[in-house]
């Protein structure tokens, strides 16, 4: 157990060490913004397009990239060269990866777990309706359509801790790459709020909330001990790779005070964790860390709330872009709908299928129990498909490619 | 379809006349208190000149200009000699002549000038219609009934389409609950946070009054939304916080979710315990930040270990999450721990402040709720349309009715359609023909109750009915009864 603390602390200088060596490699910079309440922000105009300028601040060695509104803005004092315009914005702007080209942008929203909106048609389940395998199979629909962005939707409640790397995974190796993904949170909860913790990008629905991602089991027995650990870990790693303190996690995950400070003249959060050092607290003494769309973007943890697809656009910096993705957003809904369809019928399908295999066993004339085992054999075909829509179904009902074969050889010896 | 609301003008024109009343009653004191110094500024207030609004039907309004947006005009006009702010629909207005009007007079009252409607009606403190046509429509919802089962998705739905037929000015949600869950009603005085599981349904119904109308373009005009809380306790609490504008009854109830932090007290471990309270606590502080209002008050209703007081800062609440300090900062809710534990008389006086359950008058205090008024004329009138209304007459009371009706004549279906089920007998002579008859009869029966759960499964009390189950119940044993028959067969 000490080693494996030892091992995260290990891990966490590590992490201070490289983002330190980041910022050290920098070019220096030497724009001055000056706002008009009177600060006079240093650093380098990033980009700027009709009311809008994203700006990185530098304060000692440590960086981090603002957006202002015009009307926030006295003056731009530029010695970074010719301004930045928004025709290359976007690309200035994504952090990671991502297709090139400075073309009008097309973006897909897809859903990640069904919207309230849908009025609570389907479940919300992380690793039952809403499945990595259809996330992963949705790429080349959405590279067919030229989509140059993805906005993950989010609104679920939770689900498989078995689904989470799996998300991860996705996200980080397909999903970045190819494209701007930033996530757009109605509600993230527990799984929900772990599984794109790897983009880097977050913006709020107003009524957005993210957090509250204890692994539990049963009646809310926690994971603990190695488990814990394992999930702790997994989640730093994330937060790295998501560019955040990974104490903002690790607060969402146990019972790990939070407070904060935003630095007046560059709005730098600094995280601490306790509820004394910081001048906000964040999460008090014993609770478990959920944050609403108001504190998450005053935080930094999100960087804009948009009510409306247009609004988030233009939180995302464009001025001009297409709405696509059409076919790969109603794939990914169609998978949550028969996913949610599926993990409703599996019990009664499951039901019927064993019943009447039991009873054909019973029954001595040949020819009914043919009848019988034909029905049998119906039952199993539609257990099958509903199978073969989610991998985890095997895991959760405890069937796989082996059972399934041993329940033809049942049948066909039912036959003899 | 419409009914004009006359007799509503005179109601909220007896309310002015008691506000007459008080402002006649104070020229002495401020005459007392400007003394010589009122001579300059009604010197300077004279220089200035009233703006003009001419409307489509020919009249024309001297007024004072306060704000405008794309859709509306608020102005300041005098009424009889009193001032009253009220708001224009812009549909109404052919032009604005800004400062085309006469001289604002004295403190600021635009003058009444004959030949306009502002000077039509002698009678001192009855507000005036400035205008007769073009006024602006209301529609009201009144929600009654238990949250979640009397208002539901299916009924909800019907009731926003039949408003979108009208297309209201404005759109009054009246929300005037049963404190109760599953049939069973709770006293005011107690709490109810098992209620925080029906937060989904009102997560789920505010996206119909939000969301549904701002993105439908058929909804050619947006209407103004405003909740009025009459009584919201217990699940009924949360939905009222997405509308920008709420406003309270005088005997206004809201809140009744206290203790969330002990409903899952014996169960699991404590920081899987503070995760259910936390997903469900934010959840619901995401749906005021929604309508704008400070999340801090449903913390404050919800948890007892929250510690919430305010001090009023300019004229509005500034909260402060610890014990009052000095004379002019207020305890909302203390810790509820030791001594501070609110005792049993005090809940039963509504003086209890282990957890926040709102009263009219702290509702306003604390910014919460814009006015306290006692019917829609007065809201109305709060509201700033101070000239007549139009209460459109929909057909949300009679869906909401008949909806409940259903719901309760579903459940005593259910229990009927059970006792039927369980009486079915197979009749004499008992052979392949009677028996075939009876699992018909039992199908028959079991496929009524599963077109009942299916219908009805968002409003059927769950702890009696629960649908999901039921369903996946009746498929399996609709099966076991096919199977039955196969295996009997002829004879």
């Amino acid at each position: 157990m000490s080693r494996i603390t030892l091992s995260i602390r290990t891990l966490m200088f590590t992490l201070a060490a490289a983002v330190v060596l980041f910022a050290a490699a920098t070019q220096a910079l030497a724009d001055r913004l000056h706002l008009k309440d009177g600060r006079v922000l240093e650093g380098e105009v990033v980009r700027e397009g009709d009311g809008f300028v994203y700006f990185k601040v530098r304060v000692g060695s440590l960086e981090q990239e603002q957006f202002f509104t015009s009307d926030q803005i006295l003056k731009i004092e530029r010695d970074s060269g010719a301004p930045k315009t928004d025709a290359k914005a976007p690309e200035a702007a994504r952090p990671a990866g991502g297709p090139s080209g400075g073309a009008t942008k097309r973006i897909a929203i897809l859903n990640f777990g069904p919207p309230s909106s849908w009025q609570g048609e389907i479940d919300t389940t992380v690793g039952i309706q809403i499945s990595a395998d259809a996330w992963k199979k949705a790429v080349p629909l959405l590279e067919k359509d030229g989509v140059t962005d993805v906005v993950v939707r989010i609104n679920s409640g939770g689900g498989l801790l078995l689904e989470l790397q799996r998300f991860l995974d996705v996200y980080e190796k397909e999903y970045k790459p190819r494209f701007r993904t930033v996530a757009w949170i109605e509600s993230a909860i527990s799984a929900a709020a772990m599984s794109p913790w790897v983009l880097e990008e977050f913006y709020f629905l107003p009524e957005g909330n993210i957090g509250a991602c204890t692994g539990f089991s049963g009646r809310l027995n926690a994971i603990k001990g190695i488990q814990l650990e394992q999930v702790l870990m997994q989640m730093e790693d994330a937060s790295r790779k998501g560019k955040r303190n990974p104490l903002i996690m690790r607060a969402m995950q146990i019972q790990q005070p939070l407070s904060a400070t935003i630095d007046p003249v560059t709005g730098q959060v600094s995280w601490f964790p306790d509820t004394k050092t910081g001048e906000i607290i964040v999460n008090p003494d014993g609770e478990v860390l959920t944050l609403t769309a108001g504190m998450a973007v005053r935080l930094k943890v999100g960087k804009a709330i948009a009510a409306t697809p247009d609004e988030l656009a233009r939180a995302m910096g464009y001025e001009e872009w297409e709405w696509a993705g059409r076919e790969a957003a109603a794939f990914i809904d169609r998978n949550m709908r028969e996913n949610d369809r599926a993990d409703k019928q599996w019990q009664v399908a499951y039901e019927k299928y064993e019943r009447t295999a039991t009873v054909a066993a019973g029954i001595q004339d040949r020819q009914r129990r043919g009848a019988e085992v034909g029905i049998a054999r119906r039952h199993l075909n539609e257990l099958k498909r509903l199978f073969s829509g989610n991998p985890n179904f095997a895991l959760m009902y405890g069937t796989d490619e082996e059972w399934f074969r041993e329940q033809e050889e049942r049948l066909r010896r039912l036959m003899r | 379809m419409t009914i004009r609301n006359t007799w509503k003008r005179t109601a909220a024109a007896a309310l002015l006349a008691g506000v007459a009343a008080l402002v006649a009653a104070s020229p002495a004191h401020a005459q007392s208190r400007t003394g010589g110094a009122a001579a300059p500024a009604k010197s300077e207030a004279s220089e200035s000149k009233l703006d003009v609004i001419i409307f489509r039907d020919g009249k024309k309004v001297e007024c004072e200009i306060l704000e405008e947006t794309d859709s509306t005009v608020k102005v300041k006009v005098s009424v009889a000699g009193m001032v009253a702010e009220t708001v224009y629909q812009k549909s109404e207005i052919l032009a604005i002549q800004r400062g085309a009007g006469g001289p604002v007079s004295g403190a600021g009252k635009p003058a009444p000038r004959p030949g306009t409607t502002t000077g039509r009606r002698p009678d001192a403190g009855k507000p005036e219609p400035i205008a007769t046509d073009g006024v602006p429509t209301v529609y009201v919802i009144r929600c009654t009934g238990e949250f979640g089962r009397d208002v539901s998705a299916t009924p909800f739905a019907q009731v926003i389409d039949d408003v979108k037929k009208f297309q209201p000015d404005i759109l009054v949600v009246e929300f005037d609950h049963v404190f109760g869950q599953y049939g069973e009603e709770i006293p005011d005085f107690l709490y109810s946070p098992g209620s925080f599981d029906q937060l989904e349904t009102a997560r789920q119904l505010s996206t119909m009054l939000t969301d549904r109308i701002r993105d439908d373009a058929e909804w050619t005009k947006k209407p103004r939304l405003v909740g009025y809380i009459k009584k919201a306790m217990g699940a009924a609490c949360f939905l009222p916080f997405v509308c920008p504008e709420l406003y309270f009854h005088p005997d206004g109830l809201h809140g009744g979710v206290g203790g969330l932090e002990h409903i899952f007290d014996g169960v699991g471990d404590k920081v899987a315990q503070e995760k259910q309270y936390s997903l469900r606590l934010k959840r619901a502080e995401g749906l005021a930040e929604k309508g704008g209002h400070d999340p801090r008050i449903v913390r404050a209703m919800a948890r007892m270990d929250y510690v919430l007081s305010y001090r009023m800062v300019g004229g509005k609440a500034e909260f402060l999450e610890r014990m009052p300090e000095t004379a002019d900062e207020f305890l909302l809710t203390d810790d509820g721990e030791e001594d501070r534990r609110d005792a049993a008389q005090d809940r039963l006086r509504y003086l209890g402040n282990d957890v926040l359950t709102l009263n009219a008058v702290t509702a306003e205090k604390i910014g919460l709720s814009k006015g306290t008024v006692s019917n829609l004329s007065e809201l109305m009138y709060a509201m700033g349309y101070t000239r007549e209304f139009n209460e459109v007459k929909g057909r949300s009371a009679e869906i909401l009715k008949r909806w409940s009706e259903e719901v309760n004549r579903a459940e005593a279906n259910l229990q009927r359609l059970f006792r039927q089920f369980q009486q079915v007998e197979v009749r004499a002579p008992g052979q392949y023909r009677e028996r075939t008859a009876a699992r018909t009869q039992q199908k028959s029966l079991l496929r009524e109750a599963r077109t009942i759960f299916s219908r009805y499964k968002e409003a059927l009390n769950p702890r009696r009915f629960p649908a999901d189950a039921a369903i996946n119940q009746i498929d399996t044993m609709i099966d076991q009864i096919d199977q039955q028959q196969r295996l009997d067969g002829p004879p």
